[in-house]
């Protein structure tokens, strides 16, 4: 799997933000990635107006340290949404090169979308493209204390 | 009956909320090691490994049969999406059990011969293959030769939730 690399600033500002409590989505992505422009017109627009009790954290990834934001608010995506980027390698380089982990757990695909609850992951979806009703049922599931 | 008492809350206190993994402090998601080097895993890590190294989509569920949220996936007819889903491998191992695999608990249940039942040590915090387990259940799907595709972390997984992740685990996304 991965070998362990030293944490960058944004994954020590994502730490600091899934720790504030409550819950909180990240969504790992590239503007140059098909399925994580095909995620962002699956309804995410409209799932963070309407989870106003949630925070979402938008991190760029695998594209040379560019956060996408002019995209993400292409796509209607909320100012109060976070938008940063991970530095690393861009889209041409080898896949190897590529930083395939995120504060210790991996990312191997993007989209990828983490939803913590208390600082703690309670759901990865880590392939393919996650609906609006999978992210609605994590955050019902996240929100209850079964 | 003081001793009484507290063997009563022993045996009670687990099943009423299946977090047992204490509270995490600050550093909880970072200090987790990354994915245990070959030497030091358990032997049901690596039974695991072994299994999800293979082609294919492979369930791997860690629960206890003491656990309430745990019984209640079993409960919701776990043993249908197994027998709806033959391509896909499950593997069902105990955490937090002393050891124990629960073998007769999946029989009750119908849990068919198929599935791998193994049972993880008791160790504090848990983590399998570098990965946290923070509630019991837990359930993940590894596709691409081992990758982590989806991890339910907390609560219960339904059957269609469960159904909807196998079914996207094995989609050709666009890469």
């Amino acid at each position: 799997m991965t070998e362990p690399t030293s944490r960058t600033a944004t994954e020590a500002r994502v730490h600091e933000v899934i720790q504030s409590g409550g819950i909180e989505v990240v969504v790992f992505w590239a503007q140059w990635c098909g399925s994580s422009i095909s995620q962002l017109e699956r309804g995410l627009a409209e799932a963070i107006a309407e989870h106003e009790d949630v925070g979402f954290t938008f991190v760029s990834l695998w594209d040379e340290g560019r956060d996408g934001a002019e995209m993400l608010r292409d796509h209607n995506i909320p100012d109060r949404a976070r938008i940063l980027a991970q530095p690393g390698v861009g889209q041409d380089a080898p896949k190897e090169m590529r930083r395939k982990d995120f504060l210790g757990l991996p990312v191997t695909w993007i989209p990828t979308t983490w939803v913590f609850r208390e600082g703690i992951l309670a759901t990865a979806f880590n392939y393919g493209e996650v609906t609006r009703e999978q992210l609605d049922s994590a955050l019902a599931g996240a929100r209850s204390s079964w | 009956m003081r001793v009484s008492f507290l063997t009563l809350l022993l045996v009670v206190a687990p099943a009423a909320f299946c977090q047992t993994a204490p509270a995490p402090s600050g550093d909880s998601v970072t200090a987790t090691p990354l994915p245990a080097s070959v030497e030091t895993r358990t032997e049901a890590e690596q039974a695991v490994a072994e299994i999800i190294a293979q082609e294919g989509i492979h369930v791997v569920r860690f629960w206890a049969p003491w656990c309430h949220n745990s019984m209640n996936e079993l409960r919701a007819g776990l043993y249908e999406i197994i027998d709806q889903h033959p391509d896909v491998t499950f593997t069902f191992v105990t955490v937090r059990n002393d050891g124990e695999d629960g073998q007769s608990t999946l029989d009750r249940f119908g849990i068919p011969d198929r599935v791998t039942i193994l049972a993880e040590q008791n160790r504090d915090p848990l983590t399998f293959l570098g990965l946290p387990i923070t509630w019991t259940p837990t359930t993940w799907i590894f596709n691409r030769e081992g990758k982590l595709a989806y991890a339910f972390n907390y609560g219960e997984v339904t059957p269609a939730l469960l159904t909807q992740a196998i079914a996207d685990a094995d989609h050709h996304w666009h890469d």
